[in-house]
């Protein structure tokens, strides 16, 4: 089935089986910053901005955003130029394997965009669908924090 | 992938819908995160319906189906339907929240969803349109069958001027939970008029303790009895493999031992 959806601003037109999950199309497409996980929207690995609000791509159909926006970490930043949440993650050592990473920094950019001053808890709630098993969690929240006050 | 899954349909209209239900072509598509393989060929769009909305009305708060959990956690809640908020913020992640739908966790009552525990307490009436349109009470509503051939349109939420509280146990806070539990109170000068204890997940399907509720009214909130009346508590806990159903038990009198306490101290503060 043919369908339209607005990928990182660009329309785009895809042709695309009925049953297939959004994650499944991104990555199919190229956008390989969306990463599979678990497949069962435990993990946020796969996690993009769908209309601005973070949702697990994994557990979305594709043909169910037909016309909508999908916003993935392509559309954040490029190799050269790290969006600032992606340099303070760096900064405070909240990356090594780095998979977990695209997810979180589209929720944290959600989170920022909407709640420019967070509290620690109001962080928390916002990454509560993100797990990351290299750092922990202590320096993901260090990366946050210094992010919020960065853009502030 | 779900291969299964040949078509979509895109209905404009409620009756749309259900003439697809109907035929047994497809089943509607909320959030999508209750979907399982293999389950279904067809899938209908909701996102026509317009069934996305909280509004205030003279009934109380009218929330579409198609409502997503975070946008009612985020809702600016006046009075005691704030605990909808907290059973809602705190289901799930908050990736999945911008995605699950009250209506499609009301049609497929899975086990996280913590729905109906604080709709009991607020007495919410739920709405579906099938044969014919109807309003069930959510204690009658979640009594029907799963997988009915109606459609759920919009869940009102009559105000609620008393207090309430919202618990929720669980391992870890991704985690089902093993336990949740919501309790309403309205009082006068002390006294309890009106109580609603619903429990959820400690039982197959989540209800009222009405015979506590009906001892507790008339009574002082500050009255020793309060608690050994909620201490008579009896319910027979659903198996569950990390906790004992003694434990459970135990958890359920202490939580609303506490929600009383909690509630108290609002009323003394007033």
């Amino acid at each position: 089935m043919q369908i339209k959806l607005t990928i990182n601003g660009k329309l785009k037109s895809l042709e695309i089986h009925p049953g297939e999950t959004l994650l499944e199309t991104l990555r199919g497409n190229g956008y390989t910053g969306v990463k599979y996980g678990c497949g069962t929207g435990d993990c946020g690995a796969c996690v993009v901005l769908l209309n601005g609000r973070p949702v697990n791509s994994c557990q979305v159909l594709t043909a169910a955003v037909d016309n909508e926006s999908i916003t993935t970490i392509e559309g954040l930043s490029t190799m050269d130029n790290p969006h600032p949440i992606q340099e303070e993650l760096v900064k405070a050592g909240a990356v090594q394997c780095g998979y977990c990473t695209p997810g979180i920094v589209l929720s944290v950019y959600a989170l920022l965009k909407s709640n420019p001053h967070p509290t620690e808890d109001e962080i928390k709630n916002a990454l509560d669908g993100h797990l990351c098993r290299c750092t922990g969690y202590v320096k993901i929240l260090e990366g946050v924090k210094n992010a919020a006050e960065r853009a502030n | 992938m779900h291969v299964n899954i040949k078509e979509w349909f895109r209905p404009g209209s409620v009756d749309e819908v259900l003439e697809i239900i109907q035929n047994g072509k497809g089943i509607p598509y909320a959030g999508g995160t209750g979907l399982l393989k293999g389950q279904v060929t067809g899938l209908i769009d909701l996102r026509r319906l317009n069934l996305n909305y909280i509004r205030e009305t003279e009934a109380g708060t009218a929330i579409g189906a198609n409502t997503k959990f975070n946008d009612i956690a985020h809702f600016q809640w006046s009075d005691g339907r704030r605990i909808l908020a907290q059973a809602l913020g705190r289901a799930a992640s908050n990736p999945l929240r911008n995605l699950i739908t009250l209506g499609g966790s009301l049609a497929f009552r899975p086990v996280w969803s913590n729905v109906p525990t604080p709709l009991l307490a607020l007495n919410a009436i739920v709405k579906v349109a099938g044969t014919q349109v109807a309003a069930y009470p959510i204690a009658d509503f979640l009594q029907l069958k799963r997988g009915s051939k109606f459609l759920i349109t919009e869940v009102l939420i009559p105000p609620a001027s008393g207090h309430g509280i919202y618990y929720r146990f669980a391992r870890i806070r991704f985690d089902y939970s093993a336990l949740d539990l919501a309790v309403y109170l309205e009082t006068d000068s002390g006294v309890i008029n009106l109580a609603r204890l619903a429990v959820g997940n400690i039982v197959s399907t989540a209800n009222r303790l009405t015979q506590i509720e009906n001892q507790l009214v008339g009574l002082q909130i500050s009255d020793p009895l309060v608690n050994e009346i909620l201490s008579t508590v009896e319910i027979k806990p659903v198996r569950n493999p990390n906790f004992s159903r003694e434990f459970l038990l135990n958890l359920l009198k202490t939580e609303m031992e506490r929600a009383f306490t909690k509630i108290r101290e609002r009323v003394d503060a007033n």
